[in-house]
């Protein structure tokens, strides 16, 4: 008996250890996906690109539009939104479309590909996309981000941000200027032709630059930013059977018919109310006739489909453009040298629109006029100056009108309105927002749910919509 | 459901609104409607032509049609055929069942088929052979339900009680005449007339869409059993379970859903294998005079596989319900799917049950796991001590039999597989509200992963003690059990949210801890044994704290990831809490109200209930009197709290009974938007009291403002509801025909026949949803419904013959 005891007892120990690891190699590789070493770089860039293209023209960017009286939100939560129930779970997508789209794999293209014309598009993309979430937010995690090492990056200041995106767009610009410039299928804004995107980054050099009111800085970058429509930087609706189309007609023509929108049963946007030329509030005069282009950006909010304007499914919607390059020297200039010094380049946007350059072949051959200012308009007296103001204020005011009007669909008159608002007012829009609430003006968007939650250098509440950021206290 | 108030808003019809906030009714001319028989019009199936409503006169309702469309009673029909015997070395089991079934929604089906044989083959003096084989096939249609705009319940719950909903297909004649055949007519388009319906109307759903699924499964198992030694069994067992699924999801051109609309058609064919592998070794010792013991020794082997190819079809060329790929022969618009999983593992454990004076019994095991998806092995100890001390202690008349007994044992769960890298995706759409751009549609691309890998997976453990008793009196006719309970879990495996600013979403890990405490009792008493009368009575009682304790820096996770009020694991609560936003509260739990004497919603996310329930208790009888035999189970669920999401968001549509209150005012009441109605005034809403006064609850509080229930930005507060119920089971009669006659005249020695009710009986808080119905099905997000398909009560009647 006690020799089988202490058989048992060994038996019992041996067995216990034993329990083959072997047999389990190599089981728990992934069969699904594959290991990002394999992958070209190149193969990265689309991806962040489509996440950069819902930054500049997603939910945001809606939301954007009614903060500025461009767009009005009739139902569910649109409405919502436009009585600034702004909750930061609204913020979460365009933040994870930032970070874990645009960041973490322009960088990864950045630091592993031997092609200088991808590294310096990642680099240009990259620093659009966070400049916009500056612009956006405030202050926001940058210079700790995307690193693995850190789990709770802190929130930089924005102007520390913009400063960032324009150092970073100037090494793009670097990069690009000395490398090759061949055809990149991967890349849906410019197929790699590295003229238009050094072109293009300059115009966001002049744009953060703006943002920040360094209008002789935004001048000077302008100067070699985009100069024709050519050049224009935008998402470009293609021919797959779903999911690459317009952003607004995907909305409309999904579940959200009706709920967003310019114009509906009679009530219209301020914007809308802008180019009526019924309209009390209307810009037309004898030398701007605004009617097709009012026709062109009234949205039908029924569906996608009953759309063939702005919203029509495959029109494509604008991130920088050739317009904001010459609008941002105009009111530049304007600001340094008044309205002698400005006004050539408001005049060319006249020219560009003048030969339809603000419609699609649906509108074209409405009625529209946009015919070249001389000085004497914005004397007081003037067709632009009917209220007697300083000329070159007039001038502004105009400028500041065709940035609302032309950039109807971007952030920029969201971003204007805010730039302007501490002491600028006599030339910004003064925009209503239709049956809204307008004793309050939304400076910001949320933080995302997501940070705030899980990101302990994040703060702990979020400043809330109304709190001004950095630049424009 | 109400049925006063048309399609429409702000008290005005309107027949493609979303809302029932229309008009009154009754109040309505009376008569047929009046139309626009110039232009466009629907034609349905049977004829009947649909015109543009002019004026809206008619009086008539449809929310009882509407349903009865929808619903019907459900029936299924099930035969068994059991046979078993043998010799005495050899005995075998063999049964073959079938059961058809047409669910409470027309068109849902499900048939099975089950075979079963197990034979037991004595093949020496020291060896024997079990086998064990099973068959089942599953056909059945599923129907679409759940947050789903072509789901069953959605349509149907928010269509307005004025809108006929019984044609749904028909063709749409445009103002010029163009004909589009295979229209879908919902209430929100109620001409047809755009491709998109917005939301199905529920027949639709039923009969135009499918979701078949068609399952084979086999189960072998062959046992040896070999005794060599009359102390010790050596057992060697191997277990394959195979089985396909095969799921066809077909939506035509019409239905509600993004890229849906055009149609959408995919199969999935799902093969999964299960191989199984023990070889156990039992041997009995006696050590000395008063104890003996059984010493079990074992090593297991597990290899588990899934594989899925998915073929989908999106945008059909041709408007047809063929269910072809040929419905769109272009390249893009069909896509390949494969995903696979391949789990192994193995263990080696040992077991020793001593069993001393057979009084006391120690038993002692461990082992040790080493699994595909961890590095390196784990061990888990267990050990339990229980004293019998009625065998020799303690001698009472009244206490026939008591057990002591104290365990602690530590379990683990594995991580999921292929966790460990990470990798490049495909396959990412990024979309910020309803505008998904999907890098398929840009021609393919890939990024990092945006679930970070994690090499150091370690598996889930729960270490617990329990400690409880084990009672017989009256010479074991009444039995009580009582245990206590408590474990904690460490390391449990959760997808945590990272900050989205360190580039990754989420990441899969050992993130959580949690310790729950409880305890049960169990009662058991044959109360009246008699010949002809006997009486069985159950009843068991429960309640369990749970707690989460860490969740290593996130605040919260959410088990229920998508929705506006989710259940979360968040630290110091209970697990599965429900989060969202509510309204703002002082210290002493009374509303901050606004100026005008409203709540105001909380400005971010906050807990506003525990789904989990204080106890629980069931209560069985049994109860035969000669050849009758009743049987009752009783169920109640005590707290716990509930939000009937769907009851609430139809607050919004103004369908609900809680919206249609029609009054005339008494005083002058502010509205949520601020307006003053003056006294005298009739109104649709409810008059209530916050705590500064009467305020007006109408169209401007539950559509256009907090209080309807829509998405984020919500008083949800308002939609926490008291899970308590209490719900009869079953309750059974039966009756047993066995006669000697019977068994002259037809051979058999029974016959057997059963009424059954099954739920029939449901008390609980929440008006007209059941707080059992989880809109996450299996897992641990629970509380929450949102146009989830409804419990049902059954009726069953079951015929036996026994030979």
């Amino acid at each position: 008996m006690k020799n089988t005891y202490k058989l048992i007892c060994l038996f019992f120990t041996l067995l216990v250890t034993v329990s083959c690891e072997d047999l389990n190699d190599g089981v728990n590789v992934n069969p699904n996906d594959i290991l990002v070493d394999d992958v070209e770089e190149r193969l990265f860039l689309t991806g962040g690109m489509i996440a950069n293209v819902q930054i500049q023209c997603g939910h945001l960017n809606r939301i954007s539009g009614m903060y500025t009286g461009q767009l009005i939100g009739y139902s569910s939560l649109y409405s919502n939104i436009y009585g600034f129930n702004l909750s930061t779970a609204e913020s979460n997508s365009e933040w994870n479309a930032l970070y874990v789209g645009v960041i973490t794999n322009m960088r990864h293209i950045v630091e592993n590909s031997n092609s200088d014309q991808l590294r310096g598009i990642a680099m240009i993309v990259e620093a659009h996309a966070v400049g916009t979430a500056a612009s956006l937010f405030g202050d926001i995690p940058y210079s700790e981000a995307a690193n693995l090492e850190i789990s709770d990056p802190k929130f930089d200041s924005q102007v520390a941000v913009y400063d960032s995106a324009i150092a970073l767009l100037d090494r793009g610009i670097n990069t690009l200027n000395t490398s090759s410039s061949g055809a990149i299928p991967e890349d849906i804004y410019f197929n790699g032709d590295t003229s238009k995107w050094i072109a293009a980054a300059q115009t966001l050099k002049a744009r953060f630059y703006l943002h920040k009111k360094d209008y002789a800085s935004a001048l000077s970058a302008a100067q070699n930013g985009i100069s024709s429509a050519d050049g224009d930087l935008k998402f470009q609706p293609g021919d797959a059977a779903a999911e690459d189309k317009n952003l607004f007609w995907t909305i409309l023509e999904g579940s959200r018919a009706g709920d967003i929108g310019n114009s509906v049963d009679g009530v219209e946007s301020y914007l809308l109310q802008l180019l009526d030329n019924e309209n009390a509030n209307s810009r037309n005069h004898a030398k701007t006739n605004e009617a097709a282009r009012r026709a062109f950006y009234t949205i039908n909010s029924s569906s996608g489909s009953a759309n063939d304007g702005i919203i029509e499914q495959k029109q494509p919607q604008n991130m920088v453009t050739y317009f904001e390059n010459k609008l941002i020297m105009a009111e530049a200039a304007g600001r340094a040298g008044g309205v002698s010094s400005g006004l050539s380049h408001l005049n060319e946007v006249r020219a560009w629109l003048n030969s339809g350059g603000n419609l699609n072949g649906n509108y074209s051959d409405q009625p529209y006029s946009y015919e070249a200012f001389v000085a004497a308009d914005f004397e007081a007296g003037g067709i632009e100056n009917a209220d007697g103001i300083s000329a070159k204020n007039a001038f502004l005011r105009e400028v500041i009108e065709e940035r609302y009007v032309s950039g109807f669909g971007m952030h920029m008159p969201y971003n204007d309105a805010r730039r302007l608002r501490k002491s600028d007012n006599d030339i910004a829009v003064s925009y209503v927002l239709v049956n809204g609430d307008n004793s309050q003006k939304p400076e910001r968007m949320p933080y995302a749910t997501i940070e705030l939650n899980s990101n302990s250098s994040a703060p702990a509440q979020d400043p809330g919509i109304f709190t001004k950021t950095e630049v424009n206290q | 459901m109400q049925n006063t108030w048309g399609q429409g808003r702000n008290g005005v019809f309107g027949a493609t609104r979303a809302e029932s906030w229309g008009d009154y009714i009754p109040d309505r001319a009376g008569g047929a409607d009046e139309f626009n028989t110039t232009g466009q019009y629907f034609t349905a199936e049977d004829g009947t032509v649909y015109y543009p409503i002019t004026t809206k006169n008619s009086r008539e309702t449809f929310v009882e049609s509407n349903w009865d469309s929808v619903f019907q009673t459900g029936a299924f029909w099930q035969n068994d055929l059991t046979i078993s015997g043998g010799t005495e070395g050899n005995t075998y089991f063999f049964s073959m069942s079938n059961l058809q079934q047409d669910g409470i929604m027309r068109e849902a089906t499900y048939d099975r088929t089950n075979l079963r044989f197990n034979y037991n083959a004595t093949l020496n003096d020291f060896m024997r052979l079990t086998t064990k084989a099973a068959y089942t096939y599953t056909d059945s249609n599923r129907i679409q339900q759940s947050s789903n705009t072509a789901g069953i319940m959605l349509g149907l719950l928010r269509t307005p009680p004025d809108f006929d909903g019984r044609d749904y297909l028909g063709t749409y004649t445009s103002s010029g005449g163009q004909e589009f055949s295979r229209r879908h007519r919902s209430y929100r388009r109620y001409l047809g007339n755009s491709a998109n319906p917005s939301y199905n109307n529920p027949l639709w759903t039923l009969f135009e869409q499918t979701a078949t699924t068609q399952v084979n499964r086999f189960t072998v198992t062959p046992q040896l059993t070999i005794t060599p030694t009359e102390w010790l069994e050596i057992i060697a067992r191997g277990n394959v379970d195979a089985a396909d699924d095969r799921r066809v999801y077909f939506f035509p051109i019409g239905s509600a859903g993004g890229a849906r609309v055009n149609g959408a058609y995919q199969e999935d064919e799902i093969a999964t294998q299960d191989v199984n592998f023990d070889f156990i070794g039992r041997g009995q010792f006696d050590l000395s005079e008063n104890v003996g013991l059984t010493a079990t020794l074992g090593w297991s082997l597990n290899d588990r596989r899934y594989n899925r190819n998915s073929g989908t079809i999106t945008g059909f060329l041709v408007n047809s319900t063929k269910q072809t790929t040929s419905l769109n022969t272009s390249a893009e618009a069909s896509a390949f799917e494969n995903f696979k999983t391949f789990r192994k593992s193995n263990r080696g454990y040992g077991i020793l049950n001593f069993d001393i004076a057979d009084e006391l019994f120690v038993n002692l095991s461990g082992g040790l796991e080493a699994s595909s998806t961890i590095e390196g092995t784990f061990f888990y100890p267990a050990a339990d001590v229980a004293w019998n001390f009625t065998n020799s202690a303690v001698t009472s008349d009244f206490l026939s039999f008591g057990k002591l007994r104290v365990s602690y044992g530590q379990v683990g769960v594995q991580p999921s597989p292929h966790r460990f890298e990470t990798l490049a995706e495909g396959g990412f759409t990024y979309s910020t509200y309803s505008d998904p751009l999907n890098i398929g549609s840009f021609g393919g691309g890939y990024r990092l992963d945006n679930n970070l890998g994690n090499p150091n997976l370690e598996p889930e453990i729960k270490t617990e003690y329990e400690i409880g008793t084990d009672l017989r009196f009256l010479d074991n006719n009444l039995s009580l059990s009582m245990t206590y309970y408590s474990n904690t879990i460490e390391g449990i495996l959760l997808d945590v949210s990272l900050s989205p600013s360190t580039g990754f979403a989420t990441q899969y890990g050992n993130f959580g801890a949690m310790e729950n405490e409880g305890f049960e009792i169990d009662l058991a008493w044959n109360a009246i044994q008699k010949e002809d009368l006997l009486l069985n009575a159950t009843l068991n009682w429960s309640t369990n704290e749970n707690l989460v304790t860490d969740l290593y820096g996130t605040d919260s996770v959410s088990l229920t990831p998508g929705a506006s009020v989710s259940s979360r694991a968040i630290v110091g609560h209970p697990l599965g809490v429900l989060f969202g936003t509510g309204s703002q509260t002082n210290p002493d739990g009374s509303l901050i109200l606004d100026e005008n004497g409203f709540p105001q919603i909380t400005s971010s996310e906050i807990v506003l209930g525990d789904p989990n329930a204080d106890w629980r208790a069931g209560l069985g009888l049994n109860l035969t009197y000669k050849k009758w035999n009743l049987n009752v189970v009783v169920e109640h669920s005590q707290g716990g709290e509930f939000s009937p999401r769907t009851l609430h968001v139809l607050n919004r549509f103004g369908t609900t009974q809680a919206t249609a209150n029609r009054e005339t005012l008494t005083q002058d009441l502010v509205n949520y938007a601020g307006d003053i109605i003056p006294s005298g005034t009739t109104v649709r809403g409810n008059i209530k009291d916050f705590g500064a006064g009467n305020v007006l609850l109408d169209e401007t509080w539950y559509r256009t403002g907090i209080g309807g229930g829509f998405g984020d930005n919500q008083a949800y507060n308002f939609s926490i509801y008291d899970a308590t119920f209490t719900k009869v089971r079953e309750l059974s009669l039966g009756y047993t025909l066995d006669s000697p006659g019977l068994k002259q005249s037809t051979g058999l020695d029974s016959v057997r026949f059963t009424v059954t009710g099954r739920n029939w009986i449901n008390i609980n808080n929440i008006p007209g949803i059941d707080p059992e119905t989880n809109q996450y099905g299996v897992g641990n997000g629970f509380g929450l419904d949102y146009f989830t398909n409804p419990q049902t009560k059954s009726t069953l009647l079951s015929v036996a013959f026994n030979f």
